[in-house]
């Protein structure tokens, strides 16, 4: 079910909840935070499994799928996207909620873990570094520019979804929603990332973390996730052996069923 | 809180208001498949919620309140019998834009299935049928009593009566709760209506013209219906299968409902188009 609510600097952003848990029993919540070029819908593959033991909570982060673009005069930062998030649990009379994020949706979790420990409950990374360092993220956009999202995505997927191995039409599917998005606001989303890095923050994470490290290590910084594992208290890690970036979405029902399993080990009582 | 789907309406070709629940997460990059899913008398849409993270990965599950259940409308005195059930799935069908499609049905849910089939056959991919016989007049139910039992203490009393021996095989009080409360919605006319023309059907003799993969799954232990009374498909129908929930009572899609989701699944994927 489609929701919109207004966030305290006027942004409308559409949000999705999917229950199917027992009715007469209370069930507890799980947010989806999807990656940069991405929407809630992208998630669709990894809601049944999850919905059928959480109330599945998807934000279409600010800029993207159905959520409004800002203007380029909306002040942006990472802080901007916690609140965002704070704002719809407070929203939901939510105090504190399971994380479940992809790439840069992921960021916003770790942040959200470190400098608001009691609204998150655990997290499940799935290919998110503590940011994007780097000049990948920056050449994406700028060749995008000249040459249009369509062929820059288009040539570099196999290091998003393993091109010998995924069905075509779901590739071609991904590709058309990745066009989709605002390239203006692109550059200011992922240029913002792209400075940012905090991996000498993630020790405060205190909740249970996994880890899904994609082990092909396409995009980003590869060796950041066994810093993580270190670094975090509570965190297990599993590789995705020659795994894409884009686990969630060509690996959605394995994305789902170790989430299950490590929610299920931390959190016996949730799940009956 | 839960069951969050959204309930959508459409106007029959009578005229009345039907209500229905859409759920779908099966890959948008697939051509799309339709599982129109009819729930039981004194039920709705809401009863099959367990079903839904199964099926609506692979197709889009449609599920109807049949007139005068959940929030469709009472239908008027002229406005009920099993063939206008019937027509009730094709005009959501339509109203779809839906050509052809599975169907699946419970109990009485199954038998509007069955006339479906009956009546509209170019219509239906396949066509499932759980813990029915083919109308309730070859079922063993007394529905005088039924009736008698709900005219003198409400649909909640009789329920509450009579709900260990609907879920022998069922120990979360909280399920039971739920069941009682949730069926206990259902108007007491309505139901009186309702049952009474069930059991006045019997499809037995049409069941040849039946040629779409039937799939039958039956209660094994039912005293509202032997398993000769369920096993009658084999017999008439030739593409019909039969699973048999052995040692179970008659109220499987409630009691069961996440195996008859995965046998529904495994039957629908053999006729998936790809």
């Amino acid at each position: 079910m489609k929701q919109t609510f207004t966030t305290s600097d006027g942004i409308r952003l559409a949000y999705y909840i999917d229950d199917y848990t027992d009715p007469w029993k209370p069930a507890p919540t799980l947010l989806m935070l999807h990656s940069a070029m991405s929407s809630s819908k992208r998630f669709y593959s990894m809601v049944p499994g999850l919905a059928k033991h959480y109330r599945v909570i998807r934000l279409d982060s600010r800029g993207h799928g159905e959520s409004e673009v800002p203007a380029s005069d909306v002040p942006h930062d990472k802080w901007r996207l916690n609140k965002d998030v704070l704002e719809l649990l407070d929203a939901l009379g939510l105090q504190s909620t399971h994380i479940l994020a992809g790439s840069a949706g992921g960021y916003t979790a770790q942040l959200l873990a470190i400098h608001h420990p009691g609204r998150v409950r655990s997290l499940v990374l799935l290919s998110a570094t503590p940011g994007f360092r780097g000049d990948q993220g920056k050449s994406w956009l700028r060749e995008s520019k000249t040459r249009g999202m369509r062929a820059v995505f288009g040539e570099t997927i196999d290091e998003r979804i393993p091109v010998a191995e995924a069905d075509p039409r779901l590739i071609e599917w991904v590709l058309g929603e990745i066009c989709k998005n605002d390239l203006a606001w692109l550059e200011r989303f992922i240029g913002h990332w792209t400075d940012t890095w905090f991996m000498d923050d993630v020790s405060q994470i205190q909740c249970p973390t996994l880890i899904v490290e994609p082990g092909a290590h396409p995009i980003g910084t590869g060796a950041a996730f066994a810093e993580m594992e270190q670094r975090i208290p509570e965190a297990e890690r599993i590789v995705y052996e020659n795994g894409r970036h884009n686990v969630f979405d060509y690996l959605p029902e394995r994305c789902v069923a170790d989430a299950l399993a490590f929610l299920k080990k931390h959190f016996p009582e949730e799940r009956t | 809180m839960s069951l969050t789907t959204e309930m959508q309406y459409l106007t029959a070709s009578d005229g009345l208001t039907l209500a229905y629940a859409v759920d779908d997460f099966s890959d948008p990059w697939r051509p799309q498949e339709t599982l129109i899913l009819v729930h039981a008398a004194m039920g709705s849409s809401r009863r099959l919620y367990k079903w839904i993270p199964t099926l609506s990965r692979h197709f889009r599950v449609v599920r109807p309140d049949m007139r005068g259940h959940g929030t469709t409308e009472i239908p008027g005195p002229d406005q009920l019998s099993v063939e206008r059930l019937a027509r009730d799935v094709i005009d959501l069908a339509d109203h779809l834009k839906c050509p052809q499609f599975h169907l699946a049905g419970s109990s009485a849910g199954a038998i509007v299935a069955m006339q479906t089939a009956l009546d509209y056959p170019e219509r239906l991919l396949t066509l499932s049928n759980f813990a029915s016989t083919p109308g309730l007049k070859p079922s063993n139910i007394d529905m005088d009593k039924w009736v008698r039992h709900i005219r003198a203490k409400g649909i909640k009393v009789m329920l509450e009566e009579t709900i260990e021996e609907r879920f022998p095989n069922v120990a979360d009080k909280g399920f039971l709760r739920w069941f009682v409360d949730e069926s206990a919605k259902t108007n007491a006319d309505l139901f009186c209506r309702f049952g009474p023309m069930m059991k006045a059907v019997d499809l037995t003799d049409r069941l040849h013209e039946i040629k779409c993969p039937m799939l039958n799954v039956v209660p094994g232990h039912d005293p509202l219906g032997s398993l000769e009374q369920y096993a009658v498909y084999k017999k008439h129908v030739a593409r019909a299968e039969l699973i048999v929930y052995e040692g179970l009572p008659h109220n499987i899609t409630d009691s069961v409902p996440e195996r008859c989701a995965e046998d529904l699944l495994k039957f629908l994927m053999k006729y998936r188009a790809q």
